[in-house]
């Protein structure tokens, strides 16, 4: 009788110590965990380059007059970095020249128009109000080139030296 | 014979009773032991949060955390309780995505590295669990580490949000 009970026993309790070292074994295969957050503020970026600084134009000549116009000497390049929608506008800040001819009283001033134009428009009036010249999504150093015109011709330009400042202004879109 | 039948039924009530012990008793104070062992998991900080992004960052492309060794964005400390019992700690993004408003910048685009590494071990983070570091030796270990977030002029504004999952899988 007690021979029969531990054949008995025994596979019982071995099963029972197997049973619960797989269980043992599930647990010890869990894993722990820890959550973290990680953050970033990107606020609305935008970034203007403009190239030459100074921008000149040749010395006119009696051919620039004949054909009535000189054009500066390079395109000014805008180079845009914008993450964010943009407006690229442009303006002349003092439209004058001051005239330099012999004789004339100081402050003596005239007024020449300045064309602008793109590669994608014809040349239009610059003027002290902003006026749009690109526009787009977003942009990694976008370069606009502006072609810049004065009109000249024998009855209008007068002797002097005509020096205009230009402002460029780089906006989010609809600003 | 029929003392026989009557013994059998006892026999395998006390059967039953010693697997009962095995399974329902020894389980139990195997997990009492477990709720205090193998390992620990610990983190100096719950949200990391990068420097606000600038010009010069989308010019660079990145902004990290940190940068200069011995400044690090987390440090994970896992303390083991059994020296000898072998270790994974794996990372992982909870999403494929940073949250943010409309655009699904990827999590790849935030990178790790340890922080004794240098400036080019910086390894993208994934929404699958890889692994950090392992000790198949077992034992205690402090993980520092840093965070850097890819970005450029093409990452519009917003506030991008990413989960980070430590786990720590004994082996």
């Amino acid at each position: 009788m007690r021979g029969r009970a531990h054949r008995l026993l025994l596979p019982a309790l071995l099963a029972g110590i197997a049973c619960g070292a797989a269980g043992l074994g599930r647990g010890r295969a869990e894993s722990a965990s820890i959550a973290i957050e990680a953050e970033i503020l990107v606020p609305p970026l935008q970034h203007l380059e403009v190239t030459p600084s100074l921008l000149t134009w040749p010395l006119p000549t009696a051919n620039d007059l004949e054909a009535g116009h000189i054009d500066a000497d390079q395109p000014i390049t805008a180079t845009i970095h914008s993450n964010t929608a943009w407006d690229f506008a442009l303006r002349v800040v003092q439209p004058e020249f001051r005239a330099a001819r012999e004789g004339a009283p100081p402050g003596s001033r005239g007024t020449v128009p300045i064309l602008w134009r793109t590669e994608t428009r014809e040349f239009a009036p610059l003027s002290e109000n902003w006026v749009g010249v690109a526009s787009g999504a977003l942009a990694d150093g976008e370069p606009v080139r502006i072609h810049l015109r004065i009109p000249l011709d024998w009855a209008q330009a007068r002797p002097g030296e005509y020096a205009p400042r230009l402002e460029y202004r780089l906006s989010p879109a609809g600003r | 014979m029929a003392h026989r039948t009557h013994r059998s039924p006892v026999l395998i009530r006390t059967a039953a009773l010693v697997m009962a012990l095995g399974l329902g008793l020894l389980p139990r104070a195997f997990a009492a032991d477990r709720a205090a062992a193998p390992f620990d998991l610990a983190i100096d900080t719950h949200r990391v949060l990068f420097a606000v992004a600038s010009e010069s960052a989308l010019d660079d492309g990145r902004v990290a955390m940190d940068p200069a060794r011995g400044a690090y964005a987390v440090r994970v400390e896992v303390h083991a309780l059994d020296p000898a019992a072998p270790w994974k700690l794996y990372l992982r993004a909870d999403a494929p995505t940073f949250r943010s408003e409309g655009f699904g910048k990827p999590c790849h685009d935030l990178r790790w590295k340890l922080d004794h590494e240098g400036a080019g071990a910086y390894r993208p983070v994934e929404d699958q669990d890889t692994i950090v570091l392992e000790r198949p030796g077992g034992g205690a270990a402090e993980v520092v580490i840093d965070l850097r977030v890819d970005l450029d002029w093409s990452t519009p504004p917003g506030i991008y949000g990413l989960g980070l999952i430590f786990s720590l899988v004994p082996e």
